[in-house]
């Protein structure tokens, strides 16, 4: 036992006296290790934060909500419903409550910031805000619809932030329509626990949003809450009874379930995941290359040194032993670093350039906070990675040292 | 402390050189060599001294033919027999043999680090040990900041560390100045008085005329050997030297 910790010891003091390659070899895992971890706490982040607005988190926070999510249909293609067909569904059996919504790209101030601009009726508007759907309004009041007045808008903290907007403020451009041209005005500010919903959520009321967007009579979607067991029910009334867009033939509805959403949700994040989990596999590979050709760059010493270690009573399994704890340290050293460097990365540089890749329309540097969770998975996964990086790059030269004769070592 | 007798038998060393080419470092050598005794391995550069030498310090294994160590033949020894035998036994290398970035009280210990002493105890070991060879006040030093004289002085103390049965040393004066290479043989006299067994291969006069027995090899073969030469060492330096 006493042999095991003096060897490796001398293991782990090996690391200081190879400096250049120790530092090389730590930087070949954090070139490998930093991305992926950024990557994969990005996937996580975003998949919590969808999680949370499809309604599928545990907790205190999760919300009651709805069940289908109900569009008109045209070439197989989703498009507004008929706001009609809401009363037609609040009428089937098995169906509480029917909240049509709309749902809408904007640009808004100077410098072109998109956002999302969601319309809801004023009482569910009201219900969704207090009843932390959407989360709390931390500054003014909530959006209400006056015929002739401005459109009234509330903004999440940190979109209003990127305006340089506070509550009473209002948004250039003005926005045109039929009815003639609006200014909307800013009269309330919420904040949600979902930093993508704060920094690129508008709120409204169905009234305005039908305005401003000019769809009058129409809705993007409309929200269907049902009793428990009843929504694959009444998901299959609506396909079969409600006409989405008029009354033409052909012409209907698409109806979605939340569980297929929760479903399809790891699927869009995983296909994403998946891509870059094959990029790294290649970048793994490229690794092992680049650790093996560092290992050979000191080859000769470590040859020479394991013969000599032979030649003076070391047995072969104490010098495996030797370079696996040297190579073990330095696989733990160089994940912790990637831990650490992968958190800065999303913190700090609120993952710059990866979470591109992973949130549509987002630039190289994200105008906003991005969502990210490093989940014990992949950082043990990291770990082990790093590790198997390291010892499967040196380890087999260190072997093949160990297993010859010193005298062969040490020609 | 008791020496353990070596011994070869028919002792046969091949080397592959290249596809199709062989060379026979060793052939036939069949040797005894008697506990505490003081052998010179002299011949020419590629007579197969190294080789030999290699062989009966368990560093390489023969073609053919057997070594034994006491009473342990080699080629039936595992991996950790084999270790455990090295470590009654001392090797000085020619040169560079010196572990790189460790510093000498290190290199000296570290063959003690395989068998679990604790680095307080390697410390002081290594200390009178250095203190012995005079290079006390070189303790913290790496190999790179020693002179050759000085590394080889060095590796004598790294292969007595164990208090070895045996001392084995190929050419341990080859590369040292006049001084250096009188300090070393000396070393090995005091070694040799102190009862050890020592077969040093050489081409140093000097080391030759300490031994009490000098083995001529030629092209991989045993032509002399002079056995008791207490009474007259001079004409076998005479012979080395003229080999040389």
């Amino acid at each position: 036992m006493s042999a095991f910790v003096e060897i490796a010891r001398t293991g782990c003091a090996s690391i200081g006296r190879h400096p250049i390659r120790s530092a090389v070899t730590i930087a070949a895992v954090l070139s490998v290790l930093v991305p992926y971890l950024v990557g994969m706490g990005l996937v996580e982040g975003i998949r919590q934060e969808a999680l949370v607005a499809i309604g599928s988190a545990d907790g205190p926070g999760a919300i009651a909500l709805p069940d289908l999510y109900v569009a008109g249909s045209r070439f197989g293609r989703r498009v507004p419903i008929r706001l009609a067909a809401a009363e037609d569904i609040a009428r089937f059996e098995g169906v509480v409550r029917v909240i049509p919504r709309i749902v809408g790209r904007v640009t808004l101030g100077k410098k072109d910031v998109e956002a999302v601009l969601v319309g809801l009726p004023q009482e569910e508007l009201a219900e969704a805000i207090t009843g932390a759907t959407i989360g709390k309004v931390i500054e003014g009041q909530l959006p209400r619809t006056e015929p002739g007045g401005a459109p009234q808008l509330v903004l999440g903290s940190a979109l209003a932030e990127e305006l340089g907007q506070q509550v009473g403020g209002v948004i250039p451009p003005i926005l045109r329509s039929s009815r003639g041209e609006k200014t909307p005005r800013i009269v309330g500010i919420f904040r949600t626990d979902s930093s993508m919903w704060q920094s690129r959520v508008v709120l409204t009321t169905f009234e305005t949003a039908a305005e401003l967007f000019d769809q009058q009579g129409l809705a993007t979607d409309l929200l269907v809450h049902c009793r428990a067991g009843q929504p694959a029910e009444v998901s299959a009334r609506i396909v079969r009874e409600v006409r989405g867009v008029g009354d033409e033939t052909g012409i209907g509805c698409e109806v979605i379930l939340r569980s297929d959403l929760e479903s399809l949700l790891p699927v869009g994040l995983g296909h994403r995941a998946g891509v870059f989990n094959l990029v790294f596999v290649v970048a793994f590979a490229v690794a092992i290359l680049a650790i093996l050709v560092i290992s050979g760059f000191g080859l000769a010493e470590r040859r020479r040194t394991i013969g000599i270690l032979k030649a003076t009573g070391w047995q072969t399994d104490q010098v495996l032993l030797r370079g696996l704890v040297e190579h073990l340290l330095l696989g733990l050293i160089g994940a912790t670093a990637s831990i650490l460097l992968a958190f800065v990365w999303l913190k700090w540089f609120n993952g710059f350039w990866i979470a591109g890749v992973f949130v549509s329309g987002l630039e190289t540097s994200p105008g906003i906070p991005v969502p990210f969770v490093l989940a014990p998975v992949p950082v043990l996964l990291a770990v082990l990675i790093a590790c198997l990086l390291v010892t499967v790059g040196s380890v087999f030269s260190t072997w093949r040292s160990a297993v010859t004769s010193p005298a062969e070592a040490m020609r | 402390m008791t020496a353990v007798p070596l011994a070869s038998s028919n002792l046969e060393r091949r080397y592959r050189a290249g596809s199709s080419h062989e060379i026979v470092a060793v052939r036939d050598v069949s040797l005894e060599i008697s506990s505490g005794s003081f052998v010179a391995l002299v011949g020419a550069s590629g007579s197969g001294k190294s080789t030999l030498l290699a062989l009966l310090g368990a560093l390489d294994r023969p073609t053919s033919g057997t070594v034994r160590v006491g009473d342990q033949e080699l080629s039936g020894c595992s991996d950790v027999e084999l270790a455990r035998l090295r470590r009654r036994m001392g090797f000085v290398f020619q040169s560079e043999s010196l572990i790189p970035r460790l510093p000498a009280w290190e290199n000296v210990s570290y063959p003690l680090v395989a068998q679990g002493i604790g680095e307080p105890s390697r410390r002081q070991l290594a200390e009178s040990l250095l203190d012995r060879i005079g290079l006390a006040s070189r303790f913290e030093a790496l190999p790179e900041e020693l002179s050759g004289g000085e590394q080889q002085r060095v590796a004598v103390a790294r292969a007595l560390v164990g208090s070895p049965e045996v001392l084995l040393a190929d050419e341990p004066t080859s590369h040292l100045d006049a001084e250096s290479a009188e300090r070393t043989c000396a070393l090995f006299r005091e070694v040799h008085s102190q009862g050890t067994t020592v077969v040093v291969a050489t081409h140093d006069p000097e080391l030759v005329e300490s031994a009490t027995r000098v083995v001529t090899l030629e092209a991989g073969r045993v032509i002399d050997d002079q056995d008791g030469r207490d009474d007259g060492p001079e004409e076998t330096v005479q012979d080395a030297a003229t080999i040389r």
